[in-house]
């Protein structure tokens, strides 16, 4: 693709986010027109109920799922070039596995720490996150034949034994079940400024340092041999990728829960219209998995109004369905 | 033009030796076909050279220095390789490909010169890619797609160019392609080719000089007129075989010779 026509589709694809970023700051419970929305977020108007709804809780949650939606998304693209797998997602390496049970177990104990204003959950959730990953990468690297295939193979055996340990847990805690259940199908129900200032550094972190490594990453998409005969540090590489993937991911599930299929569908739509070439894949990646976020929470909070639903049931209803479209219009194209 | 030699080199996995005492010089300018039974190492060995699997023992020099002691960006602005996989089934255009080659003279963080981009271009050019560069890699032909993975060696400047198995799903026309190309870098640009090949009759027709692994190390080495013998090649490939010649260039052709228990029928019509 040409640089012009690259620049263009970024645009049309920024417009988009921007255009679903004023639709569902209005959509809710109380219906606000774009218009008036669009004179708040200019600063023209800056008090009344519209004003409060707005600033205190729909714009921080907005912008909260384009944050998490846009770093799954990173990490998803990451991950699939990383292991040249078209069904690699953020949670390939048992990032969703260790936060899974870190929050279960804070919800399950009652744990009440708080660091920093923040409760026990997402902190769990996040460094249990961390630990997975940290476990699976030296599981892997270990064996003699440390390769990007065992890295895989750990990240699925480990978060098979995790899932099994949080469904035992919730299983003798029937009295958080619940709330344990909801948080493990992901949502943003409740988030505010202070869930996105705490988010955001990280999955910004996380997504530039990848991008970063856009080049590292065509190099390795394009085989691991190929990777080494470019001279590329293959090990250090990898380990940098997991890591900063890792970051993303563990930051965007201690605030939102596990969210499904955005990492994985994100991907593959920016890369129809942008191809495979990381240094345009993941910033197109990180618009979609945005738009799309932001999409699913809009209808996890209208569609059954005044109730909510998990946004993550919605993004893996929709996300699935959209995924097996794909794997259909492009089964010529997808060559195993 | 740096050179490449090895000294008393084993080469093999973490369990196994699969070479051992191989010491070779590849010469500047010239084409060193590497042949062998199937599993004889002719992969490992290659493999080896090219900084894909550390040496057992013994030392790859790369310039009077050693492969290992050096950083892997400093051997790979010398020596190229293409592995024979190179499919991917999340494609680049070619032209994205082709550019990977320039990361280790450029770096993997600094965007490519306009002197990049202009050997990326001679590198298409060379290789008869040139106008296709938006296509994607796994939208090529076999041939098309072995020319693109030359194409990106090519943009990565090498002294030394190693290829492993690059005709091996080949028809004649784009091996005699390929190889036509591979010859015209050896002997018109002065660089030193390593290159594995299955054929015989084509190994002898483009190298200069012919080593058969067999045995756990190299069995023979020279010119194609000194290892394609009868009696090497039969007792390396345990079965019998007749040498003759290439009626245009006298190189050897070496052809089955098996003992027929059942001669093949001639049918009178």
């Amino acid at each position: 693709m040409k640089r012009s026509r690259f620049v263009i589709s970024l645009i049309i694809l920024l417009s988009i986010a921007l255009g679903v970023t004023i639709f569902s700051v209005g959509a809710g419970a109380v219906y606000i027109s774009p218009s008036r929305v669009f004179q708040v977020l200019s600063g023209s108007v800056s008090q009344g109920t519209e004003y409060v709804i707005i600033m205190n809780l729909r714009l921080p949650r907005v912008i909260l799922a384009a944050f998490i939606g846009g770093g799954l998304a990173v990490a998803g693209t990451a991950f699939q070039g990383m292991f040249r797998n078209p069904l690699a997602d953020p949670y390939v390496v048992g990032a969703s596995g260790g936060a899974a049970l870190g929050a279960t177990m804070a919800i399950a104990f009652g744990l009440s720490i708080n660091i920093a204003g923040f409760n026990a959950v997402p902190i769990t959730a996040f460094f249990g996150s961390i630990a997975a990953v940290f476990l699976v990468y030296l599981i892997a690297e270990s064996g003699n034949s440390a390769s990007t295939i065992s890295l895989l193979l750990a990240g699925t055996a480990l978060s098979t034994i995790l899932s099994s340990v949080v469904s035992l847990i919730m299983l003798l805690s029937d009295k958080t079940l619940h709330e344990t259940y909801t948080w493990l199908l992901g949502g943003l129900s409740g988030r505010s400024w202070n869930d996105l200032t705490s988010t955001a550094p990280f999955i910004i972190l996380g997504s530039l340092a990848l991008w970063f490594m856009s080049r590292p990453l065509d190099a390795l998409a394009s085989g691991e041999k190929t990777a080494i005969s470019l001279g590329l540090p293959v090990k250090k590489t990898r380990a940098l990728i997991v890591l900063m993937a890792s970051l993303t991911t563990a930051a965007a599930v201690a605030a939102g829960g596990i969210i499904g299929f955005v990492g994985l569908v994100a991907p593959h739509i920016a890369r129809l219209f942008f191809g495979s070439s990381h240094r345009r894949l993941i910033p197109a990646s990180m618009i979609t998995g945005a738009i799309l976020l932001i999409l699913a929470d809009v209808i996890s909070r209208t569609i059954v109004a005044p109730m909510e639903l998990p946004a993550g049931i919605i993004t893996s209803i929709t996300g699935g369905i959209f995924f097996l479209y794909l794997l259909k219009a492009r089964s010529g194209e997808l060559r195993g | 033009m740096k050179k490449l030699r090895t000294e008393e080199l084993n080469c093999g996995y973490s369990s196994r030796t699969v070479l051992e005492n191989i010491c070779l010089d590849i010469k500047e300018g010239s084409i060193l076909g590497l042949i062998g039974p199937n599993g004889s190492g002719k992969s490992t060995f290659l493999n080896t050279l090219a900084r894909m699997i550390k040496p057992k023992k013994g030392k790859i020099l790369l310039a009077e220095k050693d492969l290992w002691k050096i950083s892997s960006r400093e051997a790979a602005s010398t020596m190229a390789f293409t592995p024979q996989d190179t499919g991917s089934t999340l494609p680049l255009t070619i032209n994205q490909f082709v550019q990977l080659g320039r990361a280790p003279h450029r770096g993997w963080l600094l965007p490519l010169t306009a002197e990049d981009k202009k050997v990326v271009n001679d590198a298409l050019k060379k290789t008869g890619l040139e106008g296709f560069q938006d296509r994607y890699i796994t939208e090529l032909s076999g041939g098309e797609q072995q020319r693109a993975a030359l194409a990106r060696v090519l943009a990565q400047e090498p002294d030394i160019l190693m290829l492993d198995e690059p005709t091996s799903h080949l028809d004649i026309k784009y091996q005699t392609e390929i190889l036509e190309m591979v010859a015209d870098l050896a002997h018109n640009q002065g660089i030193s080719v390593v290159i594995s090949i299955h054929d015989l009759n084509t190994a002898a027709l483009y190298s200069d000089r012919l080593a058969l692994i067999g045995k756990g190390g190299i069995a023979a080495y020279g010119t194609p007129e000194e290892v394609l013998k009868e009696d090497i090649l039969t007792e390396i490939y345990d079965t019998p075989v007749i040498v003759t010649s290439h009626p245009l260039f006298e190189t050897p052709m070496v052809m089955p010779g098996i003992n027929r228990k059942i001669k093949k029928k001639v049918i009178n019509l």
